[in-house]
């Protein structure tokens, strides 16, 4: 196998984050991208949170001589089909699906980082144990593995979170391993085990600073890809159960009125969408200033 | 002779990978939190009905012989009984497997014949208005969420305009095409920005190539040049990327199948969930992982035969 047949073989829903150039930050300039990506998302996140001052209208509240309307000065995105505003809907919800993006990037991000660096440090049995368990869960698609631990746990937020975690480590256990390996046989490692330092100490406070910049080179640009999962998952009933509003159940409850009343899915889907870009945004400058300063 | 070598090799590198395939989905039905049993046939469930269930799914045994007769089971094709259907899995997976088999495959040509002309239109254009909205339009589909913008294309060209059917997958050949069309054109949306960014730099990258500047010098017609020269490396790019990305493709059906109501294995999935069938859920499971190392070892096989540079170990 050639070199780069030998990094083709990288897991499938991976592959568009690696892409690395000809993206947004590409286009519009590394600098604007990072501002705008983080101005967009803190934009987001303060009305999310001032919600409750925005909308004079409750999230969960049913008004049903007032349902499925169109959107109007009244109801900016209309209502839905429990006459509930749509807009207020959303911007409520934003605060859930943020933080379950967050975490369902931060959670693989470390349990692969843990995983990763003892299979590349320790080596031996443990790395080709740990290794055999990436092979075994990548071979499933990342979506069918999240809908598998689902299945297992019963739907809600912890479950998602355990399994985006079990879909999504191997990644990061691949980028740390091939690190630590490199990592392993620099002279500042060969120095500290001259010291007499501790594994432990060595792997903490040397080895892992060094290796530490990829994992979030890759976490930045992962995070729209868990996103989008995430919604999805909650599209599907696995996630939140009603009536607590994630743009993902929004959607699906809107499913059924495809013939009458549009703006209850292709509204919310909007927030999604603005997310996805301002992720992208500050993504891909974060990941730009990041490997500038490599 | 070397291709054989090579294949046994790498079937030889997919046996771990395939025994911790199979030793995750026997773990599915052992990890229900509480009683397997209770859980899948609910509170009402009696006392014997609840026994004829373990006894079926061998839970009384010791773990190391159910995965035993687990395996044995898996090697003579039987994936257990549906609770739901009442039917072997395998049976109901097999009848549902064609249309997500055609799903796929009728996305893979769609995407291909959208996303290389495009590609070869930005890398010719490269730095100029058209490259850049073709990639900014790539960046902007890679935030949509497939399910939405599925559904948008429903509420556009079935609910509006009624130019397609809102669901199912048709009987006829033309008829499936016609009914599968929006689901493989979302599928190729979402597939689009990878396709594109890749194939971009890709035949960039093939446009500089010293053979095909020297073909340029001796006058080759552009038309020519592109095909003979550029086109076959942006198949290879496109074939890898496509194996690399099947997983990703087979995760997405899931919920277009769910989006479009098709008969597929992906709707299969979400409702055995719904209705607590573990038996299914492992045999889709298992399935998908099959058809995933499959699927790329078959890359691996037309990436060796397209390149005459990739040797064999």
């Amino acid at each position: 196998m050639t070199e780069e047949h030998a990094a083709s073989t990288l897991p499938s829903r991976r592959l568009p984050s690696l892409m690395g150039r000809g993206r947004l930050s590409a286009l519009v300039g590394q600098r604007t991208a990072l501002v705008a990506g983080a101005v967009m998302i803190s934009a987001i996140v303060l009305v999310s949170v001032m919600a409750p001052v925005i909308s004079p209208y409750d999230p969960v509240d049913q008004d049903l001589r007032n349902a499925l309307q169109p959107p109007s000065w009244t109801h900016l995105f209309g209502t839905d089909n429990f006459g509930r505003d749509i807009f207020t809907r959303v911007i409520y919800a934003a605060q859930v699906d943020l933080r379950i993006g967050f975490l369902c990037v931060f959670f693989p991000w470390v349990l692969g980082t843990i995983l990763g660096g003892i299979a590349g440090y320790a080596g031996g049995v443990f790395d080709t144990l740990i290794m055999r368990t990436v092979d075994t869960f990548t071979a499933f698609p990342f979506l069918v593995m999240a809908i598998g631990v689902i299945a297992i746990l019963g739907p809600g937020v912890t479950s998602m979170y355990i399994a985006l975690t079990l879909a999504g480590w191997s990644m990061y256990a691949r980028i740390v391993r091939a690190e630590v390996l490199v990592a392993k046989r620099s002279e500042y490692v060969l120095a500290a085990r001259a010291l007499g330092f501790s594994h432990t100490r060595i792997m903490l406070r040397h080895v892992l600073p060094n290796v530490i910049t990829p994992t979030i080179i890759f976490a930045m640009t992962d995070i729209v890809l868990v996103i989008l999962s995430t919604t999805t998952l909650a599209f599907l009933g696995l996630g939140l159960p009603p009536p607590a509003p994630t743009w993902g159940t929004m959607i699906a409850e809107g499913k059924s009125f495809i013939f009458t009343a549009w703006w209850m899915v292709t509204l919310p889907g909007l927030a999604i969408v603005l997310v996805g870009i301002s992720l992208s945004l500050f993504g891909d400058g974060v990941a730009d200033w990041l490997r500038e300063r490599e | 002779m070397a291709l054989l070598a090579f294949l046994r090799r790498r079937l030889i590198q997919i046996l771990p990978v395939l025994f911790g395939i199979l030793l995750v989905v026997f773990m599915v039905v052992r990890l229900v939190p509480g009683d397997p049993a209770r859980m899948m046939l609910g509170v009402y469930a009696t006392d014997e009905s609840l026994a004829e269930l373990r006894d079926q799914l061998g839970l009384n045994d010791p773990i190391w012989m159910q995965f035993g007769s687990f395996l044995k089971d898996v090697a003579t094709g039987d994936l257990g009984i549906s609770l739901v259907y009442r039917r072997p899995v395998l049976e109901v997976v097999a009848e549902r497997l064609a249309p997500t088999i055609t799903l796929i495959a009728y996305a893979v040509i769609l995407s291909v014949l959208v996303c290389i002309p495009l590609a070869m239109l930005a890398a010719s254009r490269r730095g100029r208005r058209t490259d850049q909205v073709i990639r900014a339009g790539a960046t902007l589909t890679l935030a949509m969420p497939g399910f939405w913008l599925g559904l948008n294309l429903l509420i556009v060209f079935a609910v509006v305009w009624p130019i397609f059917p809102v669901a199912g997958f048709g009987d006829t050949l033309i008829d499936r095409l016609w009914h599968l069309f929006l689901p493989a054109l979302t599928i190729t949306l979402a597939l689009a920005p990878i396709l594109i960014r890749t194939l971009r730099a890709s035949i960039i990258e093939a446009m500089s190539a010293p053979h095909v500047e020297f073909a340029r010098t001796k006058g080759l017609p552009a038309g020519k040049l592109m095909r003979r020269h550029v086109l076959r490396n942006a198949l290879m790019a496109t074939v890898t990327i496509l194996g690399v990305n099947i997983g990703w493709l087979l995760g997405g059906s899931v919920v277009i199948e769910n989006v479009f109501s098709i008969p597929g294995i992906g709707n299969l999935i979400v409702s055995s969930v719904t209705a607590r069938d573990y038996p299914m859920i492992q045999g889709i499971a298992l399935i998908f992982g099959l058809l995933v190392i499959t699927i790329n070892l078959a890359t691996d096989i037309v990436y060796a035969l397209l390149d005459p540079r990739v040797s064999y170990d």
